[in-house]
């Protein structure tokens, strides 16, 4: 026999309630091994995500509304020596082309045959005039191969749609289709550049075709290059492969040979030349004269009147007659028209464009410097950009300018004009004037004019005098792609890192498992404590023999370790069905969590070991200390098998306590009876605090309850019920230690449970998370106009909609990007940037910001986003759940991204609000958001503020009304409740693992209370020889044990409606009654089954041979 | 001299044990007697190591034990002092040799072992259980496991044997025969001997027999 053996034998001897403890191991370690897995398998699910979105595309630039030359992806792949795919992305409606259900903001995907390379799979691709559908975009449309299936989307515009007198039309394009193929996930289905776990509905279809309809024949805006050939390949070598090969086309310049004397002329495809390409043009051809031509409305003098002409603002040396600032040329035919001369005064009203086309008149005064014949322009045709709608109109009353063009105003005279003349310009001001006059953020130069030699071949510079073959290779030396968005971006890294850095599903599982393992880390302590108490007396002989106490511990905790072990493996494993379980329900009951069901179990073996090394150090802890607790008693004591002598200072420790308790008491209605008094919205986490306190005060109450119990009582009798207490009050400290793990365990599911998040009557108020609006609706095609006036209620047909003449629409800007809400799980490092009306919003005093920095004023926080920062910092508020959960941030930091013209553009972050219906976005400034972007074209996102009568029909109607713009309306409080919904899946989790976690508690309530039968085994015993029946020792024990559960409950529903009371005298606050009375019943059904259980079964037991014993 | 107890007292939250002096030499046996209650059992814990005094000196083999460690005392336990308790305490999952070898387990030193398996036979021989050494004390009755107990306490050739009212569990058949052993075992091993008990008849096997009461001890006769 050596110590070895004897641990074995007692293993083997104690087999039945090792077990039990091996069970409470192995539970343990299985929810943190299974909490860690989920963490492992949310992230591999998402990168295997990753990968299925983007097949082995690494590589990606993205240039949004700039267009460039499939042609581009060829020389780009002969200078990179691999495959470069290219794409025509663009957002549209997918319709069912036999049942006419629709699908908003479908992803349609341009493509040639060269897509193949990113799919392992050789997908089906499309050909002329089919196309592929994503599986649950078939699905969602019940569409099959062969079906028929229309798409409608904008017809897309090279010039920003919000540049002055670009066609305000928006033609939508439609392709009607045949469905050729429907992929799966494995194939390309899942395509998308977003990290974003939620599936697109994508559409594939031919780029040509595409390209074509949408009016943008050989064009695409997405690059993508696979990484399989050089995955080392840095973002830098691409930018550089791309700058050698790309041409004037892809920056939109267009060069067009005016004369053969070697004239030519740079216009650009965006009407206006960007400041920095005008910059650069100018640095690379000193020579080149800028012109800058505009539409005036009326030119007027002498009270007569020319409407509509062309003016040209421009560079000396155009024209052979000087001018100056202030001065106006005309030509004869202005002259004749308006009976003007040299000399006399001229004035020009014009229209400068502001956010969603609102037009603002303006004039000004000249004088006129000299009269030029209308013959002598040189090539005044062109002079006047290719307003996309106007110069190819025929006739003045076809011209689509997207200003109101008054056709009565039209005179014949003026038709004649343009049928013979075109846009010539009639006069001509300096190009300082002009500047000054038609600044916009689009620019100021519309066209250059430069000499060029004849001979071939020249290169370089000579007397002023340009080749046109090295112009191109100049300019483009001069500009940079970036200045266009012309840049990479490492997809695959940006995905996997998003994915890497995604919600921590482990650390959120390991919380919200947390009563789950603290209740099966008790139960092992309560187990193994039950336990050593049975072999106390063994621990006392030993250590009368002569073991060292030390030698004692390592035989019973050697023994413990031996069970822990295997329990940790099998916990280990357990772990992976209970990941598996936790999936089954993500990827089902809890889906509004995760958005997706394509999470997929992943098993890491380092969080498999780490959750087993967990459980065993966790494991180990708690028996140690059980074993330590239980051998702390004198050897004596052990040996007899009793309990130290009763400790002494009672009297102190009561008063501490009724001290304690009534303290605690006055401390939480205090605060409680302030908070109420003085505010109106009172502070939901001091009520929590004051509920909490009023617990503890209560348990403290009670403590001192019971140790008044057991002194001895004044009169020699006491009543059935005095007896009972005055029995648990022996073992007041355990029932105690039972009465406050029940009470915690039921404030916490009652707190978890009244604090899902609900609004109901709430959603009218401006400073709710709805910002008290009616509607958010969202469209797939932008709306250029504003809805809020009459121009734009008349251009969208809204005027005879008397419902909707109540209404005010605040449209925002949106700069699109990734979704930072709480809906995607990946982590987002450039949110989407929505543009904000602040003064609009400091006028409602909307939302309600949460946390802010002390720059941001509190009366008026809105007002923070009005300006700059420090050049190139701008402020900016967003969702505190965005801040911290979604981009792992906190108010004060900053965001970058890049402009539209390339330039770093830091965004801070001055405040959080509170929940609200802008998760996923960050919020600016409309003003900064147009200033930087000026491109964003027309908006996508909508506030509709109006009654709330009939809010579902105004809803439907916009929808009808807008019906081709793919409008979604839905009512705010509905966007808020999605939100809501997520965070309300967690702590359902939280809630039913919290109960499962109490649910064992009340096992470990019922061992408590074996072990007290155990303990009290002669006081039974001597019931029974004193002749009580059987059924009044059991009742006594269950009202004693009873008591207990009652007791522990009761503080926990106390110190939780406490806790809750703001939301409770809230006539708009609705709690899940049903489910937490459900719980709370199921919690009370264990408690009573672990009470009978032991009372039941204290008479299994011989007492009589106790009492012979005695 | 074995053992002495120099001005003891105990004391909980009433006084015990009163300032008791006692001195046991190698061949004495001891029998002390007393009312339930009046700390015969703390006395012989406060000789055995088990508890401590609340004044006064316990002096083991020439050791003051306030001066020594709890290791230390475990020691002297093992090596220096054999108990036997009211019951056996044997362990129900070891056989009768190897409870009877338990104070041995912590023994790293094998000729020590060997020695102590020969004086286990013997002793078993000498107790009338050599056949039922490899039983299980499930396996055996109560006579026979509480003299193993006393093998058990004897294995490590203690100088004092301490007993804790050693008959009480028996039927009277079994206690004199536990007795008489016991005092025959005192004259074989020439071991001091302290006996607490509320039986006369054992008490009077002893060579001095003392009666605590009211926490002083009183010397009633000599054998």
């Amino acid at each position: 026999m050596n110590i070895r053996k004897l641990v074995f034998r007692n293993l083997f001897f104690y087999r039945w309630p090792y077990l039990a403890i091996l069970t409470g191991v192995m539970v343990s370690t299985a929810v943190l091994t299974g909490a860690l897995l989920v963490g492992d398998s949310v992230r591999g699910s998402l990168k295997r995500l990753t990968d299925l979105r983007l097949g082995a595309t690494h590589w990606a630039m993205q240039p949004g509304d700039r267009y460039f030359r499939t042609a581009l992806t060829n020389d780009l792949s002969r200078e990179l020596g691999q495959p470069v795919v290219s794409l025509l992305q663009l957002a549209g409606i997918g319709v069912n082309g036999e049942t006419g259900n629709r699908i908003q903001d479908i992803q349609v995907v341009g493509v040639d045959s060269s897509f193949g390379f990113l799919w392992n799979t050789s997908p089906v691709l499309p050909k002329e005039d089919e196309v592929i559908l994503s599986e649950n975009l078939a699905s969602k449309l019940e569409l099959g191969i062969g079906d028929p299936f229309l798409i409608r989307l904008p017809k897309a515009e090279k010039a920003p749609q919000n540049a002055p007198f670009v066609a305000d039309e928006t033609p939508a394009a439609s392709l009607r289709l045949t469905v050729a193929a429907i992929a799966d996930e494995e194939e390309m289905g899942r395509f998308s550049l977003k990290s974003n776990q939620q599936a697109p509905f994508n559409a594939f279809v031919s780029l040509d075709q595409l390209s074509s309809r949408v009016g943008l024949p050989g064009s695409a805006n997405v690059l993508l290059v696979p990484g399989a050939e050089n995955p080392k390949q840095s973002v830098e070598q691409l930018d550089e492969a791309l700058a050698l090969v790309w041409q004037m086309p892809d920056a939109g310049i267009r060069m067009t040979r005016l004369d053969d004397k070697g004239l030519y002329q740079l216009t650009s495809d965006r009407i206006f030349f960007d400041d920095l390409t005008a910059q650069a043009i100018r640095e690379r051809l000193p020579d080149a004269q800028s012109i800058l031509t505009y539409l005036a409305n009326t030119l007027s003098a002498n009270g007569e009147e020319t409407p509509y002409s062309f003016v040209t603002a421009m560079d000396e040396g155009i024209l052979p007659v000087p001018l100056s600032p202030g001065e106006i040329l005309i030509t004869d035919w202005l002259a004749s028209d308006l009976g003007i001369r040299p000399g006399d005064s001229l004035y020009m009203t014009y229209f400068v464009m502001g956010p969603l086309r609102r037009l603002h008149e303006r004039q000004a005064g000249f004088t006129v410097s000299a009269i030029i014949p209308l013959q002598s322009i040189p090539y005044g045709g062109i002079m006047m950009p290719d307003f996309p709608g106007l110069s190819d109109a025929g006739h003045c009353r076809d011209w689509q300018t997207g200003a109101p063009v008054k056709l009565d105003r039209i005179r014949d005279k003026d038709e004649a004009y343009w049928n013979t003349y075109k846009g010539t310009p009639k006069a001509f001001i300096t190009l300082t004037d002009g500047m000054r006059l038609w600044n916009n953020p689009f620019g100021t130069v519309t066209a250059f004019r430069f000499k060029s030699t004849h001979q071939a071949g020249d290169s370089s510079r000579s007397s002023g005098i340009w080749h046109p073959a090295s112009v191109d290779s100049t300019i483009m030396a001069g500009i940079h792609p970036s200045w266009y968005r012309f840049v990479f971006q490492n997809v695959r890294e940006q995905g996997q890192l998003a994915a890497a850095n995604s919600t921590d599903f482990g650390s959120l599982f390991l919380s919200l498992s947390f009563f789950l393992i603290a209740s099966s880390l008790l139960l092992i302590a309560l187990l193994f404590s039950l336990h050593a108490r049975t072999r106390s007396t063994e621990a006392g002989v030993l250590s009368g023999l002569g073991f060292r106490k030390l030698l004692i511990i390592r035989i019973l905790f050697s023994e413990a370790v031996l069970v822990a072990i295997p329990g940790v493996i099998l916990g280990a494993i357990a772990g992976v069905l209970y990941n598996k379980l936790i999936f089954l329900g993500l990827n089902t009951l809890w889906q509004d969590a995760v958005r997706t069901s394509l999470l997929t179990v992943v098993v890491d073996f380092s969080s498999l070991a780490t959750g087993a090394a967990s459980g065993f150090i966790l494991a180990c802890g708690v028996l140690f200390m059980a074993l330590k607790s239980q051998l702390r008693r004198p050897v004596s004591g052990l040996v007899k098998g009793t309990e130290e002598p009763p400790s002494h200072g009672l009297q102190r420790k009561k008063r501490v306590w009724l001290g304690s308790g009534i303290v605690f008491l006055i401390i939480a209605l205090v605060l409680m009876l302030v908070l109420l008094a003085n505010s109106e919205v009172p502070d939901a986490g001091l009520f929590l605090t004051a509920g909490g306190v009023i617990m503890g005060g209560g348990i403290c109450l009670l403590n001192a309850f019971l140790i008044r119990k057991s002194e001895k009582p004044a009169s020699g009798r006491a009543g059935f019920l005095t007896m009972i207490l005055r029995i648990g009050s022996v073992k007041r400290r355990r029932n105690i230690a039972a009465i406050t793990l029940l009470a915690l365990g039921t404030f916490t599911i009652i707190i978890t449970g009244a604090n899902r998040k609900t609004f109901f009557g709430t959603e009218r108020d401006r400073q709710s998370g709805t910002g008290g609006f009616l509607l958010w609706a969202e469209a797939t095609m932008p709306l250029l106009y504003d809805l809020n006036t009459a121009s734009g209620k008349a251009y969208f047909a809204l005027e005879d909609e008397t419902r909707l003449q109540d209404l005010r629409f605040l449209q925002l800007h949106r700069l699109d990007g990734n979704d930072a809400s709480c809906l995607n799980l990946n982590q987002v490092p450039q949110p989407m940037m929505l543009g904000i009306p602040e003064q609009d919003f400091d006028a409602l005093d909307a939302f309600r910001l949460v946390n802010a920095l002390s720059e941001v004023d509190p009366d008026h926080p809105w007002l923070t986003l009005s300006r700059e920062i420090s050049p190139g910092v701008i402020p900016a508020f967003a969702d505190q759940t965005v801040i911290t959960w979604g981009l792992r941030k906190k108010v004060g930091d900053t965001l970058q991204y890049l402009d539209e013209a390339g330039k770093e553009l830091r965004v801070k972050l001055m405040g959080g609000l509170d929940n609200s219906i802008f998760q996923g976005y960050i919020l600016i400034s409309d003003s900064l958001l147009k200033n930087r972007f000026p491109s964003i074209s027309g908006t996508r996102i909508m506030l509709v503020d109006g009654p709330f009568a009939g809010q579902k029909e105004i809803a439907n109607r916009l929808q009808e009304l807008f019906v081709d713009y793919g409008l979604v309306a839905v009512p705010a409080s509905d966007r808020l409740a999605e939100f809501n919904s997520v965070e309300n899946t967690y702590l359902s989790v939280f809630m039913l693992l919290g109960a499962l976690g109490v649910l064992i508690g009340t096992i470990g309530f019922g061992i408590i209370l074996w072990r007290n039968n155990l303990e009290r085994a002669r006081e039974l015993a001597l019931y029974t020889a004193l002749g009580f029946r059987k059924k009044f020792i059991r009742n006594m024990l269950m009202i004693e044990y009873l008591l207990i559960l009652l007791a522990g409950m009761f503080l926990g529903i106390i110190g939780a409606v406490a806790g809750i009371l703001p939301s409770l005298i809230s006539p708009a606050y609705q709690m899940p009654g049903g489910f937490l009375l459900v719980i709370l019943l199921v919690i009370w059904i264990s408690g009573a089954v672990w009470i009978l259980i032991p009372a039941q079964h204290v008479f299994k037991r011989d007492l009589t041979q106790i009492l012979r014993e005695e | 001299m074995l053992a002495e107890l120099q001005q003891v007292s105990k004391h909980y939250d009433h006084p015990v044990l009163k300032e008791i002096s006692l001195t046991i030499h190698r061949g004495d046996s001891i029998a002390i007697v007393g009312p339930s209650g009046s700390g015969k059992s703390t006395l012989l814990n406060i000789l055995g190591t088990l508890d401590r005094p609340s004044s006064g000196r316990v002096i083991l083999n020439g050791e003051a034990v306030e001066l020594l460690d709890d290791n230390q005392l475990a020691w002297i336990r093992n090596r220096f002092i054999g108990f036997v308790f009211q019951r056996h305490y044997l362990l129900p999952q070891l056989t009768l040799l190897e409870n009877i070898l338990l104070p041995v387990l912590p023994e790293k030193d094998r000729s020590v072992v060997k020695v102590a398996e020969h004086r286990a036979s013997r002793l078993l021989g000498r107790v009338g259980l050599i056949d039922r050494m490899t039983h299980l004390p499930g396996e055996l009755s109560v006579g026979e496991c509480q003299r193993a107990a006393v093998v058990r306490a004897l294995i490590n050739k203690p100088g004092l044997l301490l007993a804790d009212e050693p008959t009480g569990s028996l039927d009277e058949e079994h206690a004199s025969a536990l007795g008489r052993l016991l005092t025959e075992l005192n004259l074989e091993e020439e071991i001091g001997m302290v006996v607490v008990t509320h039986s006369m008849e054992l008490a009077r096997g002893m060579k001095e027999v003392y009666r605590l009461h009211s926490g002083r001890l009183e010397k009633l006769e000599e054998a």
